[in-house]
């Protein structure tokens, strides 16, 4: 009985130490993934911010972002991942336009941003791919979290 | 004594460089700022004015010093340097007068300025390509670069000549050894270079319009810049239907494909078509349910949404209805969005010529052929690009996931309409709305002011300026777009009042700035341009109102088309305006010009805060200073500086500099002992008290707010932060410094430390110096020091700032040219838009001083050392540190009244065998001119009889003010009260000139008047 109730007690801590801790915004100080767009006639923004554990930030004033209904932990992963492995890291593309998209990952305030929008130059195919797949995935999650 | 810079320059040794002045990168461990505690107890002397000030103005970021050593007599040069040390404006005042101009002209002028633009020969190195007489008597010359017979891409120059001896040279030029050795003759063929275009097609499978053949290419040899290296290249353009270009640049010797751009969406192509029936017209409903007669095209009994009735259109030239020449398009996106791979366009079409079912068709191409005529009958500009070019409108365009899209855009090509969501009704209704958008296409083909900071909030402004001009019924954007329940002020943007009814900053509501001391200065929407156009759209509105609408628009069309270029800035665009109101019309208008931009914040004169003076503080001048071995602070009489008043006040051991309340009764500093001493004066008992701060033993730097309501210190760990602490709330903050660029993805290094630092009048803002590091591929490291401000209170909610959001800080220099660094910044007494700073270059040190809203840099003087300067009570002198053979002094220079150059052969010393002078004053003054956060505005008000005797009359003429202030000159107030039947007993006050404030809820405004 005593081992027995030791072997739910240790699967109850695993159960709690397992389980990914939530973080806030605002005291994380991991990798980000930052991804959106902005401008047009309205100036209208819409972008999100992902954490490496999935958790996702919904913003449409660039500055204020409420949580929302966040994306799996390897799928997440996955994508911090990408961006490396597409040489997004080492890309340089500042281009912003009336319409501008862009992604953006990094730590604290060293982030690596790529703009596009404009009309002089033209983005790496697989930039706006990942950047197409990143905003469905944000759009599908858009149910805040209670 | 006076001494002569010249000769003492040449025979000094070498000073150490900022790194070495300064301390080196620290390795000391973070300290913990949880358990700091600062006794305010001590804090003996508390001010009781609950000051208001008005805010700094922190958004000038000089993208480049101005060029100051080499300024000819009859030569300035306005505008920043490029990166190559060429100014990008010149202005050259001859005193030959003529109206009549020919080429020759323009390479007289070129001639006299090459040593300058870094040419060898001027008339191989430019071939215009368009030259402009006017009726007016100007002339106006574009041209391209050339260096070796070879096209520079980005070289381009506009020249421009005026009957008053006036020659102005703006544009981009490339010095000519950037050249040497590349050499004119590629290894590869044009040919070589389009088949290795087509080759990099195959990593373009998912992109949907490379799917055709070509159908032309063109290719020229030229220079071009990749990664800050010329390249002799191939520039390939390739067209492969009506709206896609695309423009590659091959490197000429390698075949590598250097850069790309130019992309559009295609619309579906309907395959062979018979021969075109010819034009039509249809009149049906629009979207706001009001008929309009458009213009269509018959082919082989199907009507298309093509207008091809304008004088632009080419039959000849045509392929219809896919490639018009000269046409306005209006096509359908089907709802799909031009970011997915599934995006489709289609023709909009009608069996019957009928578009009743199709009202948002109808406004897109009724609003087109709209804005298309205002260019052509007002600017006499022939379509978008100025060539009769075709118009392009993209209805039913969704968002990415289908949804319906609230937002309509221009994408360098063609306009896209979104049918609008919970905050718009369909974007294609609003005429002001296909006005901005086809605006953005004239920008671009005209000045092409880049997407982001003030270039791009002018971008905007000038598609809202056009857009409102073209639907002129009134001063508001997008009201036939905009829901009221999101947009409280019935529009989405309001140039004749951008607040918009709105709350303060909620942007969402369509609140916009109206006034430089209201500019957004964080990082999204590309730095606000869509928040910020609202400073521009108002000076518009203010400058139309005063000179007529159908004026207005003819001078900032020509300020855009003549003038301004890409990275111009809010104040090249007042420069432009102005310039453009004298070419046209006269002095009226030209002051008309000056006042509205004044009136919001942008450049000299009357009416605006930021740029307002504080009061002279009406106390005796007062140096504190260091002696040489640190150990000893003395304060004299500024005035007779033999005159020690306290010898020494502190003795001991001192790591920073002094820092004083503007009433000079209190003071901060570091001892050698690392702990925050706090120091008090009553001067009118002569007691002086002296008392720790904080006995932590961690400080090295820290700074007194000029109201003494708050303090800001570095911490001994050097780490990048700055710690704030407010008195009256006994709550810190603290602020980690980084580097702010709007070019994300371009780096400007991290910051090691912050160490000299200064609070602005208003106590809101902290300048200070910090040391930044650069990482290097080839592994050491550049370390270089800048200045920068940190917003860190707000004065309209008493509170900190955030400390979260990436935008409070911003910098002096958004790029110091490598191997320059700028610090030691201090503020001018009595201008809080003046700063003074050293400049180290090299082995040069110089004593600088900057405005910041005219972006005008002068050099106040040329040191052996690091000046640490530091203004005079009324600002008309410098004091600074100064080396020389005869030892460690402080000099002191007499400026201008611009607070930013010298009086010639000024330079004196001042204090001998002393250091790091603090000049100050013991009088009370209001340290502000405004109050509250209400708006300056520039009131058509006159005073009478003026010089007055015992009453003061008001005579306004627009509006009401309810309250006054009277001020003497020192700023001093004298009498203040409710304004009654505009009338004011002077009696009271002595004579002399006196300043009158007049204020109502919302604005105020100063006029000046003399008692008798």
């Amino acid at each position: 009985m005593k081992q027995l109730n030791l072997a739910i007690l240790l699967s109850l801590l695993c159960i709690v130490s397992c389980k990914t801790q939530k973080e806030s915004l605002e005291t994380y100080e991991g990798m980000i993934l930052e991804f959106g767009n902005s401008g047009g006639f309205t100036g209208t923004i819409d972008c999100y911010k992902l954490m490496e554990n999935g958790q996702l930030f919904k913003s449409t004033d660039g500055s204020n972002f409420m949580e929302i209904q966040a994306l799996k932990k390897d799928l997440a992963k996955q994508m911090f991942q990408n961006f490396e492995t597409l040489g997004f890291n080492e890309m340089r593309i500042n281009d912003p336009g009336n319409m501008t998209f862009y992604v953006s990952m990094g730590q604290g305030k060293r982030m690596q941003t790529l703009k596009w929008g404009g009309t002089s130059q033209v983005p790496d195919p697989n930039l706006k791919r990942f950047y197409t797949n990143l905003f469905k995935l944000a759009k599908q999650s858009s149910n805040p979290v209670k | 004594m006076k001494y002569i810079l010249s000769i003492l320059s040449a025979i000094l040794i070498t000073t150490p460089g900022f790194s070495q002045f300064k301390q080196a990168k620290p390795t000391h461990k973070k300290i913990n700022t949880e358990h700091i505690k600062i006794n305010t107890a001590n804090k003996l002397i508390k001010p009781t004015n609950d000051h208001e000030g008005f805010d700094y103005k922190q958004s000038i970021n000089f993208q480049n010093r101005a060029d100051r050593n080499s300024m000819a007599a009859d030569v300035s040069f306005k505008r920043t340097n490029n990166e190559f040390g060429i100014p990008q404006l010149i202005e050259v005042h001859t005193h030959i007068k003529k109206s009549h101009f020919e080429r020759n002209d323009f390479y007289q002028l070129l001639e006299s300025q090459k040593e300058t633009l870094k040419q060898t020969d001027v008339i191989h190195s430019f071939r215009p390509i368009n030259e402009r007489i006017e009726d007016i008597g100007q002339f106006h010359v574009k041209a391209n670069q050339y260096a070796n017979d070879v096209r520079v891409y980005d070289g381009q120059i506009s020249t421009h000549f005026y009957p008053d001896g006036k020659r102005l040279i703006m544009g981009r030029v490339i010095p000519n050894d950037m050249f040497e050795g590349l050499g004119n003759q590629a290894t590869t063929t044009k040919e070589q270079a389009f088949e290795s275009i087509q080759g990099e097609f195959s990593h373009y499978q998912t992109v949907q319009w490379f799917e055709n053949d070509f159908k032309q290419w063109s290719a020229e040899l030229v220079y071009y810049n990749h990664h800050d290296h010329y390249h002799l290249a191939w520039f390939v353009d390739v067209y492969e239907n009506l709206a896609d270009r695309h423009t590659y640049f091959v490197d000429a010797s390698t075949g590598e494909i250097l850069n790309t751009y130019g992309t559009i969406c295609k619309f579906h192509h309907h395959g062979n078509m018979p021969p075109p029936d010819g034009p039509a017209t249809a009149t049906n409903q629009d979207l706001l349910g009001v008929n309009r007669t458009i213009n269509t095209y018959e082919v082989s009994n199907t009507f298309f949404m093509l207008d091809a009735s304008r004088p632009m259109f080419n039959v000849g030239a045509s392929e219809l209805p896919d490639d018009p020449v000269g046409g306005i398009l209006t096509l359908d996106a089907k709802n799909t969005a031009p970011q997915n791979s599934n995006f489709q366009v289609e023709h909009v079409t009608s069996s019957n010529n009928n578009w009743s079912n199709n009202p948002t068709g109808v406004s897109a191409h009724y609003n087109a052929g709209q804005s298309y005529e205002y260019f052509v009958n007002t600017h006499n500009r022939n379509s978008i690009n100025g060539e009769g070019g075709s118009v392009y409108s993209l209805i039913n365009v969704a968002n990415e996931n289908g949804s319906s899209m609230g937002n309509a855009f221009w994408n360098g090509i063609a306009m896209f309409y979104g049918n609008g969501d919970s905050a718009f009704f369909p974007l294609a209704r609003a005429l002001d709305v296909a006005g901005h958008e086809i605006s953005h296409g004239v920008v671009q083909n005209t000045a092409n002011l880049e997407y982001q900071g003030e270039s791009g909030a002018m971008n905007e402004s000038f598609a809202d300026i056009f857009g409102a001009m073209i639907d002129r019924d009134d001063w508001k954007i997008g009201e036939d777009v905009a829901k009221s329940n999101v947009f409280p002020g019935g529009a989405l943007r309001d140039m004749q009042d951008p607040h918009n009814n709105a709350s303060t900053n909620d942007y969402g509501s369509g609140w916009q700035p109206k006034h430089v001391n209201e500019k957004f200065t964080g990082s999204q929407d590309n730095g606000g341009v869509h928040i910020n156009s609202g400073i521009p759209n108002h000076a518009y509105y203010l400058f139309a109102t005063e000179i007529t609408k159908a004026k207005a628009e003819k001078v900032f069309y020509r300020a855009l088309d003549l003038y301004l270029t890409k990275s111009s800035k809010f104040v090249d665009l007042r420069n432009a305006v102005v310039q453009a109101a004298d070419d046209l019309y006269g002095n009226t208008e030209v002051d008309a010009a000056k006042n509205a931009f004044s009136a919001v914040g942008i450049g000299e004169g009357v009416g605006t805060n930021n740029q307002e003076d504080a009061g002279v503080n009406p106390g005796d001048d007062l140096i504190a200073f260091y002696n040489l071995a640190k150990d000893q602070l003395n304060i004299v009489d500024g005035t007779v500086n033999t005159t020690f008043l306290g010898n020494p006040v502190v003795s001991g051991g001192l790591l920073s500099r002094v820092s004083i309340t503007d009433d000079g009764s209190e003071m901060v500093v570091i001892g050698a002992d690392r702990l925050m001493y706090y120091i008090s004066i009553n001067w009118d008992s002569g007691d002086v008290n002296v008392s720790v701060l904080s006995d932590d033993p961690i400080w090295r730097n820290v700074v007194i707010s000029k109201d003494g309501k708050r303090i800001a210190a570095l911490f001994d760990d050097e780490t990048p932060r700055i710690w704030v602490y407010d008195f009256d709330s006994q709550n810190q903050r603290e602020y980690e410094l980084y580097n702010p660029t709007f070019s994300e993805g371009v780096s400007t290094g991290d910051v090691n430390f912050a160490d000299a630092m200064e609070f602005d009048i208003t106590g809101q803002y902290v300048v200070y110096d910090a040391s930044n590091e650069i990482p290097s591929n080839t592994g050491a490291s550049i370390e270089y020091w800048d200045i920068g401000f940190l917003h860190c209170w707000n004065r309209a909610s008493n509170s900190f700032t955030s400390n979260t959001n990436n935008n409070y800080i911003s910098k002096l220099f958004s790029a110091l040219p490598e191997g320059v660094s700028a610090g030691n910044p201090t503020f001018a007494k009595n201008s809080p838009f003046i700063v003074a700073f050293d400049l180290l270059e090299g082995s040069n040190y110089d004593l600088l001083g900057a405005n910041l809203e005219t972006g005008d840099v002068g050099t106040i003087f040329q040191n052996s050392g690091l000046s640490w300067p530091n203004y005079s009570r009324t600002d008309n002198q410098v004091i600074y540190n100064l080396s020389t053979l005869f030892g460690d002094d402080i000099g002191i220079t007499n400026l201008n009244g611009d607070k930013i150059t010298p009086v010639s052969n000024s330079d004196d010393f001042f204090i001998i065998g002393a250091q790091l002078g603090v000049w100050f004053a013991n009088g009370d003054r209001n340290l502000y001119v405004s109050t509250e956060d209400k708006e300056a505005v520039v009131s058509n008000i006159s005073l009478f009889p003026n010089p007055a005797t015992d009453v003061l009359n008001i005579d306004i003429r627009e509006g009401s003010f309810e309250s006054f202030q009277i001020y003497d000159v020192n700023g001093s107030l004298l009498q203040t009260g409710d304004l009654q039947n505009n009338r004011i007993d002077i009696s009271g006050i002595q004579s002399g000139p006196y300043v009158l404030r007049l204020a109502n809820e919302l604005n105020w405004t100063i006029k000046t008047f003399v008692k008798e």
